[in-house]
């Protein structure tokens, strides 16, 4: 069940309904049961997998929390990271790895054959892998006690609006909301609707519509020109970033109707002027989950600017393994690496340079060149992102550096491999410019603190009315209209 | 935009733009709900007048887009955003 499917428009409301007419003692059953049905719509068998990594996470923070014996709590640490860990490299990672190997056997045996194990990749199975560990390392760090009732803790497992594409929530942040008691509150569901409706606009109308021309160069990279391959690989950033951004919001605005708060995911990325920023801005629960479970834990900062630097290279590589099974994840995360380092390693250098040149960095000019460069660089990181493996993204990046020219027939050529009408670039630039207000739209604090309610109230009705009503008609008939040509868009995030 | 059907008609072009009109009067002088639902009101009219005359999804979704960005846009200064 997609979050932009019809299924989900009718399972939503229903579950909001039920879940305000129930009482609190009993709406944890409701969650519980509407979140197993939500994963079993995909694939029912999943659910074992779901419930194996439950289970093993509640026994052994139980037990961890019943022992002082530090090499007990070691052990049970361990058979929780094996059994979580192993299901998600075996679902996940079993037949890259058996890839990988046939190919370093072929340099000696090129006559051997293809292993292939046919094993279907679990729908979300790498957000809540991480939550689960991120539960159980928190209660052997003594940061978090063990839950003791189980319905809870599976409901944090599987709470339907983040389960498949996050945000990756900290026990403490999820647990605690879904066992208080909430209350109706105008508030929650002003800025629930807010999220919702922002989720679907950059989900159904701007990350879609990007797709369809980002799809037609990457299908024929061969034949499309230098233009053609850096407007699609733009445009797949500001795809992606809408797609997941979008699905955030859906899950934001989900939870905020049962008035659950889920941590943000985004925060402007595209604006970031600087690489560290971008990746303090650009998923961001996952961000802080590496750096506190895997950056922090490896010595972090604290070992000299050698160690930090190959900490900084080993996250990003996890990080782009994390992304999906494939070399062209593993070189996206380490160009990316690449990029936080030399930026850490240039930083001191450049603002002692600009100082005696006499430029502000603070600068308004200064900001904008830092902001376009990092927007550039990050182009050609969606690159290998985007490629179906390593040869495309040779194929790609040869093309991207290979002849440029100002010739009229030279765009014409890349239009033409966008597959994109002049009314279509209209509405290209139109969906962008609509990216700054989107995300104005969701904002929740007006700039003089005043409840969200009274805001709202000083914008009128009648202007609040006129934004749903024509964000559900953009959405409903963009929607409609990628539907007339395909089938419904999955969410690009929901195959990591 | 030989394609656009919205552009290729005088009625479309003047009563989106009367549509628009509408709106941005409801939201400047703050007027009650009726303006406003005048507006949208004539807002799916003409969209399924566009539609029913060959216009696109994608074209009618774009003028959705541009109604949606403007009351947006107004949503947040309201709120006291300079």
């Amino acid at each position: 069940m997609n979050f932009n499917s019809l299924a989900f428009l009718i399972f939503l409301p229903a579950v909001v309904l039920l879940y305000w007419l129930l009482p609190h003692k009993f709406r944890w059953v409701l969650l519980l049961a509407a979140s197993y049905f939500f994963y079993m719509s995909w694939n029912a068998w999943l659910i074992v997998l779901i419930m194996t990594t439950t289970v093993t996470a509640y026994v052994t923070s139980i037990l961890i929390s019943r022992t002082q014996k530090t090499a007990l709590r070691r052990l049970w640490l361990a058979v929780a990271l094996v059994i979580c860990l192993g299901l998600l490299i075996f679902f996940k990672y079993i037949n890259f790895m058996l890839e990988s190997a046939v190919g370093v056997i072929r340099l000696f045996d090129p006559a051997f054959d293809d292993i292939f194990l046919n094993v279907i990749l679990p729908v979300g199975i790498s957000f809540y892998t991480f939550q689960t560990l991120s539960y159980v390392v928190d209660v052997y760090r003594g940061d978090f006690p063990a839950e003791k009732h189980f319905g809870y803790f599976a409901l944090y497992v599987v709470y339907f609006p983040q389960l498949v594409a996050g945000p990756i929530e900290k026990p403490g942040t999820l647990l605690p909301q879904l066992r208080s008691e909430h209350k109706l509150s105008e508030d929650d569901f002003l800025a629930g609707g807010k999220w919702l409706l922002s989720g679907f606009f950059r989900k159904c109308v701007i990350a879609d519509f990007c797709g369809m021309f980002v799809d037609k160069v990457y299908a024929d990279l061969g034949s499309a020109n230098a233009l053609a391959i850096f407007v699609a690989s733009a445009l797949f950033l500001v795809q992606i970033y809408n797609d997941f951004a979008g699905y955030s919001e859906i899950a934001l605005g989900s939870a905020r109707l049962m008035g659950v708060k889920l941590s943000k995911n985004f925060d402007r990325p595209l604006a970031s002027t600087s690489f560290t920023q971008f990746f303090r801005r650009w998923h961001i629960t996952l961000y802080q989950w590496f750096t506190q479970y895997v950056y922090i834990p490896l010595g972090g900062n604290r070992k000299g600017r050698a160690r930090k630097l190959l900490n900084t290279m080993i996250v990003f590589a996890l990080c782009g393994l994390w992304h999906g099974a494939n070399w062209t994840f593993v070189i996206w995360g380490l160009t990316a690496g690449v990029f936080i380092c030399i930026e850490t390693l240039i930083k001191k250098p450049c603002l002692t340079l600009l100082k005696e040149l006499g430029i502000d960095p603070r600068g308004e000019v200064f900001m904008l060149v830092r902001r376009c460069v990092v927007l550039l660089l990050f182009v050609l990181c969606c690159v290998p992102f985007r490629a179906q493996n390593v040869s495309e993204v040779g194929l790609a990046f040869s093309r991207m550096f290979g002849v440029w020219s100002l010739d009229a027939a030279y765009f014409d050529a890349a239009f033409e491999s966008l597959g994109m009408s002049p009314l279509q670039l209209v509405m290209l630039i139109t969906c962008i410019a609509a990216m700054g207000i989107i995300y104005r739209l969701t904002l929740e604090k007006p700039p003089e603190g005043l409840p969200l309610g009274e805001a709202e109230a000083r914008v009128g009705y009648s202007v609040n009315m006129s934004v749903y009503i024509y964000g559900i008609l953009a959405v409903a008939f963009c929607w409609l209209s990628l539907l007339s040509n395909s089938d419904v868009s999955m969410f690009a995030y929901f195959q990591f | 935009m030989s394609e656009s059907v919205i552009f290729n008609s005088p009625l479309l072009i003047v009563g989106f733009a009367a549509a628009l009109a509408l709106c941005l009067f409801a939201i400047v002088k703050k007027t009650g709900f009726a303006v406003t639902l005048l507006s949208a009101v004539m807002f799916v009219a003409l969209s399924t007048y566009a539609l029913l005359l060959g216009a696109s999804l994608e074209e009618v979704g774009l003028a959705a887009i541009v109604f949606f960005s403007v009351n947006a846009f107004a949503a947040w200064r309201g709120r006291g955003n300079k």
